[in-house]
């Protein structure tokens, strides 16, 4: 529903599909919204139900792991839900920025949208629910250890970050996923794989000298720079550093590739 | 100034997940009226719009006629913006509102209210603006206080309503419309033609893509013709 002047460079075309999808907030934090309270319409618990399905894993699986690692429930709990809190954050986002675009085909179809806020919107929906299970991680961490306050700035920077980078893995995602669908189970499967080498259930001291399974690995950045914040010790400036790099690189090659192929998307469905 | 220009245009897009294309050729030669070709990739091709020359200018009505796969919505699509001309060059200056879906961005467990700023926003709107309108949309569909209902209660002559009278009300200078005016009961396509007469009037532009030659004739007063992706007829009416 605006005025179209063609031809113009492919890279200003991109830069204002996401200037245009950034500012119209109506497109993502509004719909985002409207999203969840629909979806929940008749439920009297509404997302809520998460939560509490959530606060049991939580609760049952820190108890047992606790006694299987040897470690008392203070120390391993708040650590766990914490990051599984997160960690659900990050799945969830990745498996569903897979429909990123394909879930939006027919409003694709009909009407001249900037594609990036559809992910923005996606996203959003993940964030409101996110703000639903810090509720548990806020709970483990009141009752079972004090808050540090002095750390606890650093959760911010932080968040904004793991957001930057979850947005443009999400935008890579959905573009290949909308072309290729096999990369759609491919997805899946890392981020199922990647549960298991990402320090959630365990401790990464627990690897000894085998230290580079975490080193290398995003995942465990991403968590660790909002749990350090959380549990009360210092992020190491390593793993901003790791973020920092990924979001640069990632977002110059998604940036390029959107450009290239952002009226293309239109026909991949 | 509102104006629309289409120099040597052509729309194809390809076709994927066809795999061996040697048996499916025949079969889309049947089903598309676009003719396929195959692009250096050797993923199959439909070339959906060929050769476009038109220019529009302020107080042309323009109706799109043609069969089936003539190329009709995909040339709505190229004025909206969806699609990009592969080759030649398109400027379109002025506001558009497209309009090819009347139900788009409803939602089944919504209120008519909230339906009407979904749909705005996806119309381009914002949610203060549709709620500003909201009171010509009450007027306008007739449904009263239905509108206080989820959307899955109503008939689906009452979602005609709606949709008509949310599109009806957006404020722009091109009016892009798909055939979506032969849904509905008599007594509404009667009051939709008078309403979007109106709307005619005062918009500076309108296309609408119809295969329904009367009242592309009571509407329009230029008639352009497509058949397999060309233009084969563009004429006053």
């Amino acid at each position: 529903m605006n005025t179209i002047v063609r031809p113009q460079s492919i890279y200003c075309a991109a830069w204002a599909d996401f200037v245009t999808s950034f500012t119209r907030t109506d497109l993502w934090l509004w719909l985002s919204w409207q999203d969840i309270r629909l979806r929940y319409r008749r439920s009297v618990l509404g997302p809520w139900w998460l939560t509490l399905s959530m606060f049991i894993i939580v609760g049952s699986i820190g108890f047992a792991f606790a006694n299987i690692f040897n470690m008392t429930l203070e120390n391993y709990l708040p650590f766990f839900a914490v990051g599984q809190v997160f960690w659900l954050f990050f799945s969830t986002q990745l498996n569903e920025a897979v429909y990123g675009f394909l879930n939006f085909q027919h409003v694709l179809q009909h009407q001249n949208l900037p594609l990036p806020a559809f992910i923005l919107r996606q996203m959003m929906r993940n964030l409101i629910i996110l703000l639903h299970h810090m509720v548990i991680a806020v709970l483990a961490i009141v009752i079972f250890r004090d808050i540090a306050w002095d750390k606890l700035i650093f959760f911010i920077p932080s968040l904004l970050i793991v957001c930057v980078l979850l947005y443009v893995t999400s935008l890579a995602i959905a573009m290949l996923c909308t072309r290729y669908r096999d990369f759609g189970p491919v997805v899946t499967n890392v981020v199922q794989f990647m549960f298991l080498i990402t320090p959630i259930l365990w401790n990464p001291a627990l690897l000894k000298n085998h230290q580079w399974i975490v080193q290398f690995n995003p995942m465990y950045h991403m968590i660790e720079v909002l749990r350090a914040p959380l549990l009360g010790y210092d992020v190491s400036p390593f793993s901003y550093a790791y973020l920092l790099s990924a979001i640069v690189l990632l977002t110059a090659g998604v940036f390029v590739t959107y450009a290239h192929f952002r009226k293309r998307i239109i026909h991949w469905f | 100034m509102t104006k629309i220009v289409l120099d040597n245009v052509a729309v194809e897009f390809p076709i994927y997940g066809l795999g061996n294309l040697s048996w499916r050729k025949n079969l889309l030669h049947l089903t598309t009226a676009g003719k396929l070709a195959k692009d250096a990739h050797n993923i199959p091709i439909v070339r959906a719009l060929t050769d476009i020359n038109f220019i529009i200018e302020p107080g042309q009505r323009v109706g799109l006629s043609g069969h089936n796969g003539s190329g009709k919505s995909t040339m709505l699509r190229l004025l909206a913006g969806i699609y990009a001309p592969t080759r030649g060059n398109i400027t379109v200056n002025g506001k558009i509102a497209s309009i090819l879906d009347i139900f788009l961005g409803m939602d089944e467990e919504a209120t008519g209210y909230e339906n009407i700023l979904l749909r705005g926003v996806l119309l381009g709107e914002s949610v203060a603006s549709m709620r500003r309108r909201t009171p010509e949309i009450k007027e306008l569909s007739g449904l009263d206080n239905y509108l206080e209902l989820p959307v899955r209660t109503y008939s689906t002559g009452m979602r005609v309503r709606l949709g008509f009278a949310i599109s009806m009300t957006m404020d722009a200078d091109i009016f892009l419309l798909d055939e979506w005016l032969a849904v509905g009961d008599a007594q509404f396509r009667e009051k939709a033609e008078a309403h979007l007469k109106s709307v005619v009037d005062n918009a500076a532009v309108v296309v609408i893509a119809s295969h329904d030659e009367t009242l592309l004739k009571s509407v329009c007063n230029r008639i352009i013709r497509l058949e397999n992706g060309f233009i084969v007829e563009d004429k006053a009416n």
